[in-house]
């Protein structure tokens, strides 16, 4: 039962650390390599036109 | 030192990943799927919260960068504070809505937290001396998005031409054709212009300055501080350029000079003017000076039917200094001319030099300076140039060049006519 209500821990904290901080992290490094990305593409092809 | 790694890094991140690779024993797939979507929302509302955040005017003056410099100027404007009580902050203006664009703005900020740290702009000199080009990244952003910013708030459309100026309405309508972009015309609506430095001394490269001789005429090639004698440092006034000055004496360094024009009898009657009834300026005085009847002698007197005024024609005996002077003005008036089309073009085409009298365009052309940058010895002479080639001296071009000649000069007939149409 020790070794089930460890893992059982390990798992909730597994679990916490992936959704609280894993995933935050990943998606703005995501986002602001896209907006670097955008940038330099504007840097390379000129400021966004409209529309 | 790495088995201190191992232990306290690599073994925990081994045994996450052991829990995380093999099905949950232990959470249902409930939990697991609740407890992501829960966070998956607190996520999303706190990033976007954050982006807010950095999307309000309190965010951008938080740098001293900002507030000490555009943001004082943003006050003095019709965007802080208007009829309608709506306030455009810099975000509306700077920051794109569209959720790419602003995401790429929002690292390009990175710059700005580079220039922050570095203090690229920190002191009002070195923000000067980078102005134009941050102002031209600004420019081309609106000039290539076709001024959407504006437009999220501005929109020819719901323009109602009738209640603008004729100017407005006929500039703005073939704008609105071709949908153009808002920043090539209006410019500098929100902060001051880059200054370009440097007109005044294109003016000294223009003319040829001469060295004075007893007895002949001169012109002020750039606005000079005028003395009661010869070695006083306190200045009795100002000569405004162009004017032209006849030298009577000459001692080290300063000239005495007799000066001819007509003031209005009202006040210290410290401004003189070129002509009777219009309101070109020579020189202003101090009050001491234009009381003294040493310095300032009264020729004649005539009333202006137009105001009602008294004007006095007078001669007016000071000192300046013997630089800057020229005895040929031709190349003043030919650099105000090109400065005029320049500056004054940029937006609608240049009026008609003619359209305006000479006591209208004053009005007109303060009101347009804070659209072009020059320096206070161009707008005098620009403003002289549309003054004396105005409506109340169009059709007599020959008048101009010669009209200092003051006894060629016949002010009591044709002029004060023309002015009054
Ligand atoms: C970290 C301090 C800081 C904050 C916060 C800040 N700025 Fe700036 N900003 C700067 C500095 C420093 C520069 C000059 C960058 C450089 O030297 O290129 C600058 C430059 C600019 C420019 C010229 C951009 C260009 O392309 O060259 C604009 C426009 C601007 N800021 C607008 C804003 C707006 C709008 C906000 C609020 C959303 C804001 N700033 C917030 C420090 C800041
Ligand atoms: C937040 C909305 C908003 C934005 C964004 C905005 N404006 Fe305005 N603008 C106003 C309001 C409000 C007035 C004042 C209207 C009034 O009450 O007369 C105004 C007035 C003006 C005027 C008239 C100036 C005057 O002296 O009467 C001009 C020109 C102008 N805006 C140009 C621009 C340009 C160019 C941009 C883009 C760089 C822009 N505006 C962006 C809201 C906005
Ligand atoms: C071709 C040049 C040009 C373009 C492009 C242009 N304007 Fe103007 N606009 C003018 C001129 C010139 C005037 C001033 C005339 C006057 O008031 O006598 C003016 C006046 C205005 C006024 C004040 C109108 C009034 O008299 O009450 C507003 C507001 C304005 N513009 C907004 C805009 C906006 C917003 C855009 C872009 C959507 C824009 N303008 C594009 C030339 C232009
Ligand atoms: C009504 C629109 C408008 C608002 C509001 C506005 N700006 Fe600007 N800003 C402009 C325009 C247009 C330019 C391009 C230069 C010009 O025409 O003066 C500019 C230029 C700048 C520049 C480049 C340097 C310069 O003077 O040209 C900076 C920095 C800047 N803005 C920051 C700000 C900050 C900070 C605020 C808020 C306190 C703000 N702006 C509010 C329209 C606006
Ligand atoms: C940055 C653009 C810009 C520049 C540069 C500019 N103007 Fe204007 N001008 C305007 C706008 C906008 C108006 C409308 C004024 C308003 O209602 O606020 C206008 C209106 C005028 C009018 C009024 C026309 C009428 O019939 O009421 C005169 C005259 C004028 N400008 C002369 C000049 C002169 C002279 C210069 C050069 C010193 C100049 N302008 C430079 C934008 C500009």
């Amino acid at each position: 039962m020790n070794d089930s209500s460890s893992s059982r821990r390990q798992e909730y904290k597994a679990l916490a650390l992936v959704i609280v901080v894993f995933f935050p992290l990943l998606t703005i490094m995501l986002i602001s390599s896209y907006g670097f990305l955008v940038w330099f593409s504007q840097l390379l092809l000129g400021p966004p036109g409209h529309g | 030192m790495i088995r201190r790694l191992t232990q306290n890094v690599i073994r925990p991140l081994k045994s996450l990943w052991k829990t995380l690779s093999r099905p949950a024993q232990y959470l249902s797939l409930g939990t697991i799927a609740i407890a992501s979507f829960v966070m998956g929302i607190i996520f999303w509302g706190g990033f976007n919260t954050a982006l807010e955040a950095t999307n309000t005017e309190a965010f951008c003056i938080s740098c001293h960068s900002m507030r000490d410099t555009v943001y004082p100027e943003l006050q003095g404007t019709v965007h802080w504070s208007n009829h309608s009580g709506v306030r455009a902050t810099c975000p509306d203006c700077h920051v794109p809505h569209n959720w790419t664009h602003k995401i790429a703005r929002k690292m390009q900020a990175s710059k700005e937290v580079w220039g922050a740290v570095f203090g690229t702009i920190d002191t009002p000199e070195k923000f000067e001396a980078k102005r134009l080009e941050l102002a031209s990244h600004e420019w081309a952003r609106l000039s290539a998005n076709k001024s959407l910013e504006c437009k999220n708030c501005h929109s020819y459309s719901s323009m109602k031409w009738e209640d603008m100026s004729p100017l407005a309405a006929k500039q703005m309508k073939s704008a609105a054709e071709r949908d153009q972009s808002c920043i090539d015309c209006h410019k500098g609506i929100a902060h001051h212009l880059p200054s370009t430095d440097g007109r005044s001394h294109q003016l000294l490269t223009a003319v040829n300055i001469s060295v004075p001789e007893v007895g002949k005429n001169y012109y002020v090639v750039l606005q000079k501080p005028v003395f009661m004698n010869a070695t006083s440092k306190e200045e009795a006034g100002m000569l405004n350029i162009a004017t032209e000055i006849a030298v009577t004496d000459k001692s080290d360094g300063r000239v005495e000079f007799r000066l001819e024009g007509w003031r209005k009898r009202i006040g210290t009657g410290r401004i003189i003017n070129e002509d009777f009834g219009i309101n070109i300026k020579e020189a202003e005085l101090t009050k001491e000076a234009a009381q003294s009847d040493a310095v300032v002698k009264v020729l004649e007197e005539k009333v202006d039917d137009v105001t009602g005024l008294t004007w006095q024609k007078v001669t007016v005996d000071l000192l300046t200094n013997d630089s800057e002077l020229t005895d040929n003005v031709s190349g003043m008036w030919e650099f105000a001319s090109t400065t005029y089309r320049e500056a004054c073009s940029q937006c609608h085409s240049q009026p008609e030099v003619a359209h305006f009298d000479a006591n209208t365009w004053p009005g007109m052309f303060n009101g347009m300076i804070a659209f072009v940058n020059m320096d206070d010895d161009t707008q005098n002479l620009v403003l002289k140039y549309l003054q004396l080639h105005s409506s109340t001296y169009a059709g007599s071009h020959a008048q101009i060049d010669d009209q200092h000649n003051q006894s060629a000069k016949t002010p009591e007939t044709a002029l004060p006519v023309a002015k009054r149409q």
